[in-house]
């Protein structure tokens, strides 16, 4: 699946990565990305600009603490960046859906849980941005956006407010959904994740293993055919 | 105009009537619920009744007050003072009385946000820190916008711009400084935050750089007014809003 693209802010040609920890740059961000899944899903979002301000100043912190220095982590950094801001908005809730359109099919993953479509969308192209400008690294296709089996077991794990579910994991989904190896063990921490990266390295750099394993079993969800956006 | 040495009458006499709206109204309030619990009871009745018409008479004078001497927040024209946003600020009366507004009310928005009780602002000091910092010679090369914000916040500290209304008692403990630094660290940084690109509005700015504040208020009490710490700050806030 290739990913609705946003047209990011970018008055003063400052670099993405520096942009994406500026608080007005990610709330107009986060709008265009809304108007743009608006025009092309009509699904209609309404977006309180309230938690957007805490929950942003929260994964800015989380990002300054965990920020590392080795040149060789940045990359990795940034789709660990990238799964901190989504664990946050999970977390914060800022978005939620005023209408769907009347034919909405819930087999597709906009619909089956549209706010949640919304930040991991968001959250991929910031990623992608960032990756392209300072790694050249390109990349259009994203396979696991499609898997209904994955939007369940991720909206599982992370939504429901129980005391036993651990909101880090949205991390590790972040990572599925964006074609990197998930750290399920510690996903919260960088510091062990580039540990275990580096024990793995460099049998595996960056590239998603064909056996993911998913932290929590779903039982057997239904895998509709999924409807390609 | 000189306002380190003549304020404009105007502004002083806005100063005066916002201290006596302020006093008037806390008078009114305390009294209303304080006071007819000390009468007996065949009188509690009208006298409540009473007050609440002096204080409805208050507020009727306090809105033509507010009118006349253009107290109230104008959300069309504020915005950042002149000599932040110009390179060659001329400070002429206009300028001066319309900056001195400007910073005022972000200041009042900072107090408002971050649900400080108690705290008044003086525009005629406003006035004359405005008046003063334009022949404020810069040393070359020590302009950027971290250096401007940190003068600017030592600035409105030593003038006292922020302080207690008149008939409440000092409360100058800690947590009352801590207060007044994040308020004025608050709205240095909206005075000088770079503009453009984002569809914000000015009271929007406001309070994103108090959040950002909040966020950053253990380091701001912490650093007290050192001069490299707190523009270290400014410099992390910059980038943040």
């Amino acid at each position: 699946m290739e990913l609705t693209k946003v047209e990011m802010p970018n008055g003063s040609n400052t670099p993405v990565r520096k942009s994406a920890r500026r608080l007005r740059w990610f709330k107009e961000t986060l709008h265009r990305q809304a108007d743009a899944l608006h025009t092309q899903l009509g699904i209609q979002y309404a977006i309180n600009d309230d938690e957007l301000r805490v929950l942003f100043l929260r994964w800015l912190e989380a990002f300054e603490a965990q920020k590392p220095t080795e040149t060789d982590d940045k990359a990795d950094f940034v789709d660990f960046a990238s799964g901190l801001m989504l664990r946050e908005l999970i977390k914060s809730k800022p978005v939620t859906v005023e209408s769907l359109p009347a034919n909405a099919d819930k087999s597709n993953p906009a619909y089956f849980w549209p706010e949640g479509y919304l930040y991991v969308i968001l959250c991929l192209n910031i990623r992608a941005a960032v990756l392209a400008q300072e790694f050249d690294i390109e990349k259009h296709d994203y396979p696991e956006l499609d898997d209904l089996g994955a939007w369940w077991s991720f909206k599982e794990n992370v939504e429901v407010e129980d005391v036993n579910d651990d909101v880090n994991l949205a991390i590790g989904f972040f990572d599925l959904f964006a074609g990197v190896e998930p750290n399920w063990s510690v996903p919260g921490s960088f510091f062990a994740r580039t540990l275990l990266r580096k024990r793995k390295e460099p049998a595996i750099s960056m590239q998603r293993s064909s056996a993911i394993e998913h932290p929590k079993t779903i039982l057997d969800p239904p895998t509709p055919p999924v409807k390609a956006l | 105009m000189n306002a380190k040495n003549h304020p404009d009458p105007g502004v002083v006499a806005k100063d005066a009537f916002r201290g006596f709206r302020y006093a008037l109204k806390r008078g009114a309030k305390l009294v209303v619920k304080a006071g007819p619990r000390q009468l007996s009871e065949q009188f509690e009745a009208a006298s409540t009744e009473l007050l609440h018409s002096a204080e409805n008479l208050a507020k009727t004078i306090d809105r033509i007050a507010k009118h006349i001497l253009g107290l109230e927040f104008d959300p069309g024209t504020f915005g950042p003072p002149s000599f932040a946003t110009a390179l060659d600020a001329a400070s002429s009366d206009q300028n001066l009385s319309r900056d001195a507004s400007n910073l005022f009310f972000a200041l009042t928005l900072c107090v408002k946000h971050m649900q400080i009780s108690d705290l008044l602002v003086s525009e005629t000091l406003c006035a004359r820190l405005i008046a003063e910092d334009a022949s404020y010679d810069w040393p070359p090369g020590q302009q950027d916008t971290a250096t401007l914000c940190s003068h600017l916040y030592r600035h409105i500290l030593a003038m006292r711009i922020l302080g207690d209304p008149p008939g409440v008692p000092s409360q100058h403990n800690a947590d009352r400084i801590a207060d007044i630094r994040k308020v004025a660290f608050a709205a240095s940084l909206w005075t000088y935050l770079e503009r453009g690109g984002f569809r914000d509005s000015e009271e929007d700015l406001i309070i994103m750089c108090c959040d950002v504040t909040e966020q950053k208020s253990a380091q701001l009490a912490a650093l007290a007014v050192a001069k490299d710490g707190i523009q270290d700050l400014f410099d992390y806030a910059l980038a943040a809003v």
